[in-house]
């Protein structure tokens, strides 16, 4: 059966697509490798409160679907899931939009590259964005300056994040509440947060995911969703795609699913792969690659990590929520962006587990006495990353359980980025004392710093591998997504970001799609 | 609350066959260390629902870890019965099933021994402690027992610090 689109990827970009596409009356295939598990289902919610397990614990990447060559190592173990719904069925929810300076990155700084259009073009696809999501904040006090109130107020900010937000105030450093995708008021069916905080796996729905979007293509007759893993992009002559050949995971057989229009969502590192794995005639070194910058300029967000720590809490402080409700963008500014930009914000989970103190028999005054006692907290930095076209993922032997293609990864940091590693934790250090902590310990992810030794950053937020550039010669797709040389396959993920800035991505993500799918169908 | 405490406490030994120790080492926990023997590493086999005579024993239990350890008043405990008794049945429905578990853990409730908790629970006993008592502290947690102890929300998982960002 022919359709009239092919989408690659059923995460929050391929969903939001795909529903867009379904309303303006397209039919759509959908392909996902990943599996669709129970979301928002009571016994399941029983067993995570009691066990913490998930039912997408096993969608992670294994050890060996990665092999690491760089100078550093990129851990995607964690950082993404292979499930319906993508990488927002375990997302906190962080919804910043990116400065407006971060799309000017090169005139301002003399490297990387500026996105082919400013933040004025985004804003409006940034509002429909927050709307689908369900953001709630603070907007009139936000260092990204919008036209609009955003859908919900914001939550009630957990008592750390209050004294992190005084202790700024004190320092004269900007901070303000993190947009969160989290509906305040009932949206779409779905009851408000209930504040349960556990949002690893929400009862209710109160914290937006992925896979909400295909409630309601399911019984679609324009819409067919099938359990594949996409192996290339099927190309008629050098400018015209066919459809996608794909491994059925259902039957295990190889088959093609044809489409008009080809949009690949598959997130940053499998939509780099599948276009390398999309060789043809004409297409010799992949799909989209007369360019040379496929699979190069890999950043991600290194997690800077300060532990502090206190003998005494008598107010029984800890973080209160699965998300960081406050955040510093003090150095989320211009004038940081030379040397990289950071976002810092209070983290971190419970340090006493009263449960097991109970299964150990400690008497309720100790138990009592814990939550009073010695207590740790982590103070995080949301790192931007310098690109660097040595960065970069390549297609290794073999493949993964999923039938897709293994990973090589030349991770590389610049030496720069990494020496201005120890500005930003005398800054962390600095407002950790101002609101009453010491300073225990910093890592990079989870790495010790050790400046001249290997260490490994978590990926999360990959971006930059299809980067997005007006010149044919300077990147991958075009301002519109679409692939430079080729009239019907767009790719729509974090990889088309061509630079990344220090805000997470999944927002910025949601607004190319909605405008992506606006181009599509006007 | 100490007098519904102490009730609770002898109805629970009532449907359990323990023997209380009085002043035994003056802990609480010294109750539930009665339980212990045998201690050997196979859990006790189980198949299909648990009996509704079960359900009640294993809620029983949950009263007691809930007002033994001061997790809310006796009538915000009581609430809880409903949700309790759907996690018994949905931990017994889901592979792989608590059946074992939780027969397990009503059986140790009439012997004796002193077991700390490891990791990786290898006795009978530690079985009983980490997927029983510890998973209805928790849940006891989640419903509105963190206000008891003063956390203003739960936020208490289990496996300890998030990753994700």
């Amino acid at each position: 059966m022919r359709r009239k689109y092919a989408i690659v990827g059923g995460g929050i970009a391929g969903g939001i697509l795909a529903k867009h596409l379904l309303r303006q009356g397209q039919e759509v295939t959908l392909i996902e490798a990943g599996m669709t598990v129970p979301m928002r289902d009571p016994a399941q919610w029983l067993h995570h409160v009691t066990t913490g397990e998930t039912p997408y614990d096993g969608c992670a990447d294994l050890q060996d679907s990665v092999q690491n060559e760089g100078p550093q190592d990129l851990v995607l173990k964690g950082s993404r899931l292979f499930v319906r719904g993508g990488s927002t069925v375990h997302w906190d929810g962080c919804c910043p939009r990116l400065a407006p300076e971060d799309f000017e990155k090169a005139s301002r700084c003399g490297f990387g590259m500026d996105w082919p259009f400013g933040y004025d073009l985004l804003e409006p696809f940034y509002e429909r964005a927050e709307h689908l999501i369900g953001v709630s904040a603070d907007y009139r006090h936000g260092r990204v300056k919008r036209r609009n109130p955003l859908p919900f107020p914001p939550l009630k900010a957990g008592r750390i994040d209050l004294q992190f937000a005084e202790a700024c105030e004190r320092l004269g450093w900007q901070s303000e509440r993190i947009p969160v995708a989290r509906n305040v008021q009932p949206l779409d069916g779905r009851v408000p947060c209930q504040n349960t905080g556990t949002c690893a796996y929400c009862p209710v729905g109160g914290r937006f995911t992925g896979d909400l979007l295909f409630d309601q293509m399911d019984h679609e007759r324009s819409f067919s969703y099938v359990r594949g893993a996409a192996r290339r992009v099927l190309m008629n002559d050098a400018h015209l795609a066919e459809g996608v050949e794909i491994t059925d995971l259902v039957t295990g057989d190889t088959r093609s699913v044809f489409a008009d229009r080809v949009i690949i969502a598959a997130g940053a590192i499998e939509s780099a792969k599948l276009l390398m794995a999309s060789r043809a005639r004409d297409w010799t070194a992949g799909l989209g690659n007369h360019s040379g910058h496929l699979g190069r300029h890999l950043t991600a967000h290194p997690l800077l990590k300060l532990w502090v720590g206190r003998d005494v809490n008598s107010e029984r402080l800890r973080p209160e929520h699965f998300f960081p409700t406050w955040c510093s963008r003090e150095f989320d500014g211009p004038e940081h962006q030379q040397q990289g930009k950071m976002i810092l914000f209070p983290f971190g989970g419970p340090t006493v587990d009263l449960a097991r103190m109970i299964a150990e028999g400690r008497s309720p005054e100790e138990v009592r006495a814990a939550t009073q006692g010695p207590a740790e907290l982590m103070l995080a930095g949301l790192l931007e990353m310098r690109e660097s076209e040595a960065s970069r993922i390549e297609l290794a032997p073999g493949t993964t359980a999923l039938g897709l293609p293994r990973t090589r990864i030349h991770f590389e940091w610049t030496r720069d980025s990494i020496a201005h590693v120890s500005t930003h934790r005398v800054r962390m250090e600095r407002v950790a004392r101002e609101m009453g902590w010491q300073p225990l310990r910093f890592q990079i992810d989870q790495s010790p710093v050790v400046p001249e030794g290997r260490f490994a950053v978590r990926g999360d937020h990959v971006t930059g591998l299809c980067r997005m550039s007006t010149r044919a010669s300077d990147g991958v797709v075009d301002p519109d997504l679409r692939i430079h040389g080729v009239d019907n396959v767009w790719v729509c993920s974090n990889a088309v970001f061509p630079s990344p800035g220090a805000a997470n991505p999944t927002l910025t993500l949601a607004a190319l799609a909605i405008r992506l799918g606006d181009r599509l169908t006007s | 609350m100490t007098r519904s405490k102490r009730i609770t406490r002898r109805r629970f030994l009532q449907l359990t066959g323990a023997i209380l120790i009085a002043g035994a080492g003056g802990s609480l926990w010294s109750l539930l260390q009665s339980f212990s023997k045998p201690t050997g590493s196979t859990l006790l086999k189980g198949s299909g629902p648990l009996s509704d005579a079960e359900r009640e024993r294993l809620w029983e239990l949950a009263v007691f870890v809930g007002q033994t350890w001061d997790l809310g008043s006796p009538a915000e405990i009581q609430i809880r019965k409903a949700t309790f008794m759907a996690m018994f049945d949905a931990k017994v429905a889901r592979p792989i099933s608590y059946v074992g578990e939780y027969r397990n853990a009503l059986s140790l409730l009439s012997h004796r021994e002193t077991v700390s908790l490891r990791e990786a629970p290898r006795s009978r006993l530690e079985h009983a402690r980490y997927y029983v008592v510890r998973e209805f502290a928790q849940l006891h947690l989640v419903l509105g027992g963190h206000l008891s102890v003063g956390y203003p929300t739960f936020f208490g998982h289990p496996t300890g610090p998030l990753e994700v960002v």
